[in-house]
């Protein structure tokens, strides 16, 4: 028993001592982020108007959508070049950002190469009472097709098999209509879709308009690389939590402009990293859908 | 269903681990006091994992023995130096936010103690000189974890601290052995038997009527069992001059689960399952050959074995081979009768690691181990009846080893067959609201609870007192 005891005594003393890391801390330069510029001292919304819709706009559009009993909120951004002709507008849109809220875990993105691909159909035009404060704004309809042709793009049925002649491979890559990522895997969906879309709202600034907006999507998915992403569920509009925002961007009517490199013509690439300022997003909530 | 799986699996005794008890605190009381340099000399039920051959010597009759561990293995972590947290940038990172993890990195500095029953019996059969015996080691009734691990840094969503990768846990588990011996001649004897360990495969089916209520699931499960046995062999030969050599074999053996998942997700699946699979060893004990030499000049008895075990093929707990090394391992035991009912005992050993250095990916904790025992037997005699009494002590340390990640100018992304330090967020990840990279995911990002390093030491041991009838 002593020399259990001299054993358990000797081997106690054997504790061990926490050694320093030789790991170096790791500091990081300040990466420039954000570094696409404004010119001028304006903010959106400011100043004193033009007098005309004419000119570059940047909208922001925050729809909101059910599926199942989950909210999913798609972010979109929209460069417009509005050509106003007494109160009639004819609305050209090139769509530079969509983010897609999760849905039950999963997020589907929208690769930026696509969203050149994706078709906008001039139906009719839009009009405007006044470009006053509180003057309404009507858009014109946004038809806007992904991955399909249709020979009457408003009233034909969306096709759901990927060997409808309908469904094109609008990105190129060997799959039927246009291809998303699911966010954090390999998994990709491919989608034919059409939204319709019209937008409702008031000046509530002379360079600024907010409002809400009525979706229609027509959605289906027409294969993907594993099943579990080629889930298709219900969508529902939620349009009475949709809203949008638009700015004039292009300096008339002393607006803010984002023509960063002055060359005359304002891009996506210039307007992306404000598109945040125009409405912060905010997170999807199956409170939303109950 | 979630505590289904590991009921289960405690109620067969198993747990994760990745030796035999034996392995670690020896077999039976002379064998445990001699260092384990029994594979020439073993006496009792405990030659089934000396050495199979040995059986047919072996004292017929039924033993008992019971034992307990104590010690204080270690395992510090080197505080983590600033600058590699990994943030919370949602669904486009897969890495788990350092502020969303579930349990803190911390130090291991305890270990489950291990208290256990052996039963041996060693019986005559039919022909002279053919004996059987089985061998049974039982944890007694204490609170087991199960779990499988990631060697890696996927480890920081679950328990986030390390383990040794063969200590901690490892021996709770039940231990069966049986065989047969055969004595050929006066001066060879030849045995073969078996050890065993319980399979499992499961198949779980999973309802969500509601998608967003996952705590909310319909359940139903089906499980199948294997039987697996590893076998053991050996021989006995008997030289002059009162030196004995045995030689012997036991072949690897595990137990795995085989999982699988069926999900079927209300509104979501529509007549397909979505499957998940998962192949857990929770137990690898690799193959081993020894050979010992055993020399009983008069009151004396001295022991030695040299045992090469084939850690080459070891698989951990998630089923993956991690490339151990094959060693080489010894120990030295001796006997000295003091009178016609009294021997005394001692014995040591040393066990190099098979681990390589973990300068990478990977957190496999171990240390080269050193161990030294002593022990005494008794035999009591009333009438006819003869009792053998034996106890022992040993003592193992754990040498002191160190152990700092490799610093890299590059490092790669987490992936499947990388090995090295690896960033668990990619510095080219896009923020899907601004177009731009993140700047926060620039440079290295780990949560690996190994880094940016350990020590590993300390101490266990186990003592045990058995009767022989």
């Amino acid at each position: 028993m002593r020399s259990l005891t001299i054993c358990i005594l000797l081997c106690s003393n054997c504790a061990l001592e926490r050694p320093p890391t030789t790991f170096p801390a790791q500091q990081l330069d300040d990466a420039g982020a954000g570094d696409a510029t404004s010119r001028g001292d304006a903010s959106f919304g400011s100043g004193s108007g033009a007098g005309t819709m004419t000119g570059t706009w940047l909208q922001v559009h925050e729809a909101s959508t059910c599926v199942l009993v989950d909210e999913q909120v798609t972010w979109a951004g929209y460069l417009m070049n509005i050509e106003q002709t007494d109160r009639t507008l004819v609305e050209h849109r090139q769509q530079c950002e969509v983010t897609l809220s999760p849905v039950f875990g999963l997020q589907v993105i929208i690769p930026d190469p696509v969203l050149p691909l994706i078709k906008f159909v001039e139906v009719d035009q839009g009009f405007v009472s006044s470009v006053l404060e509180s003057g309404t704004y009507t858009s014109s309809t946004e038809l806007s097709l992904w991955g399909i042709e249709l020979e009457n793009p408003l009233t034909d049925s969306v096709p759901t098999e990927p060997d409808d002649p309908a469904v094109v491979d609008s990105d190129g890559d060997g799959n039927p209509g246009l291809t998303f990522d699911i966010v954090g895997s390999m998994c990709k969906r491919y989608i034919a879709q059409r939204s319709i879309v019209r937008y409702f709202g008031r000046f509530t600034k002379p360079n600024q308009i907010d409002g809400s907006s009525v979706t229609v999507t027509d959605a289906n998915v027409v294969g993907s690389s594993q099943a579990i992403c080629g889930v298709d569920p219900r969508l529902t509009a939620n349009d009475p939590l949709s809203t949008f925002r638009m700015v004039r961007v292009d300096g008339a009517g002393e607006s803010i402009d984002l023509d960063a490199d002055g060359d005359g013509e304002i891009t996506c690439d210039e307007v992306r990293p404000h598109l945040v300022d125009i409405i912060a997003r905010r997170e999807s909530s199956p409170e939303n859908c109950r | 269903m979630r505590h289904l799986l590991p009921t289960i699996l405690l109620t067969l005794g198993a747990a994760p681990a990745y030796a035999s008890p034996y392995d670690v605190y020896g077999a039976g009381a002379r064998g445990a006091a001699m260092g384990s340099a029994q594979t020439a000399t073993a006496t009792g039920a405990e030659a089934l994992y000396f050495n199979a051959s040995q059986l047919a010597a072996a004292k017929t009759g039924l033993s008992l023995g019971v034992m307990a561990t104590f010690g204080r293995p270690q395992i510090l972590l080197k505080e983590r130096p600033d600058g590699y947290e990994v943030p919370d940038i949602g669904p486009p990172s897969r890495a788990l936010g350092d502020d969303l993890i579930v349990r803190d990195r911390e130090d291991t500095e305890t270990q489950k103690p291990l208290a256990g029953l052996t039963i041996g019996v060693v019986a005559p059969l039919v022909f002279k000189g053919l004996q059987a015996g089985v061998l049974v080691f039982l944890p007694l009734p204490e609170p087991v974890t199960l779990s499988t691990r990631f060697a890696d840094e996927r480890e920081r969503a679950f328990s986030n601290r390390l383990e040794f990768e063969r200590l901690g846990a490892a021996p709770h588990r039940l231990d069966l052995e049986f065989g047969l011996a055969y004595e050929v001649t006066t001066w060879l004897a030849a045995g073969v038997g078996a050890a065993y360990l319980p399979g499992f495969a499961v198949n779980t089916g999973v309802y969500l009527a509601d998608t967003t209520d996952q705590a909310d699931a319909d359940l139903n499960a089906v499980i199948d069992t294997e039987n697996n046995f590893g076998l053991l062999a050996g021989l006995t030969v008997k030289l002059p001059a009162d030196v004995v050599v045995g030689l012997s074999f036991r072949d690897s053996i595990a137990l795995r689960v085989t999982t699988s998942n069926d999900l079927q997700l209300n509104g979501i699946t529509d007549g397909e399952v979505i499957e998940q699979q998962a192949n857990w060893t929770p137990l690898y004990t690799p193959a081993r050959g020894a050979i010992g030499v055993a020399w009983s000049p008069d009151k004396w008895s001295f022991s030695g074995d040299l045992r090469y075990t084939f850690w080459s093929t070891y698989e951990d707990s998630q089923g993956d081979r991690p490339g151990f090394t094959n060693v080489f391992s010894g120990s030295l035991g001796t006997e000295y009768r003091t009178s016609e009912v009294t021997a005394l005992r001692a014995g040591a050993g040393f066990e190099p690691s098979p681990v390589p250095t973990q300068d990478g990916r990977t957190n496999y904790v171990d240390n080269h181990r050193a161990n030294f025992s002593f022990g005494a037997g008794h035999t009591l005699q009333a009438g006819e009846t003869v009792l053998d009494i034996g106890w022992y002590v040993r003592i193992q340390g754990l040498i002191r080893r160190e152990t700092s990640k490799a610093q890299l100018d590059n490092y790669p992304v987490c992936g499947e067959g990388v090995q090295t330090l690896c960033d668990e967020i990619p510095d080219d990840l896009v923020d899907p609201q601004t177009g731009r990279p993140f700047p926060e995911a620039r440079g290295l990002q780990t949560g690996n609870p190994g880094f940016p390093g350990w020590v590993s030491g300390g101490w266990t041991g186990s003592l045990g007192v058995e009767l022989r009838y």
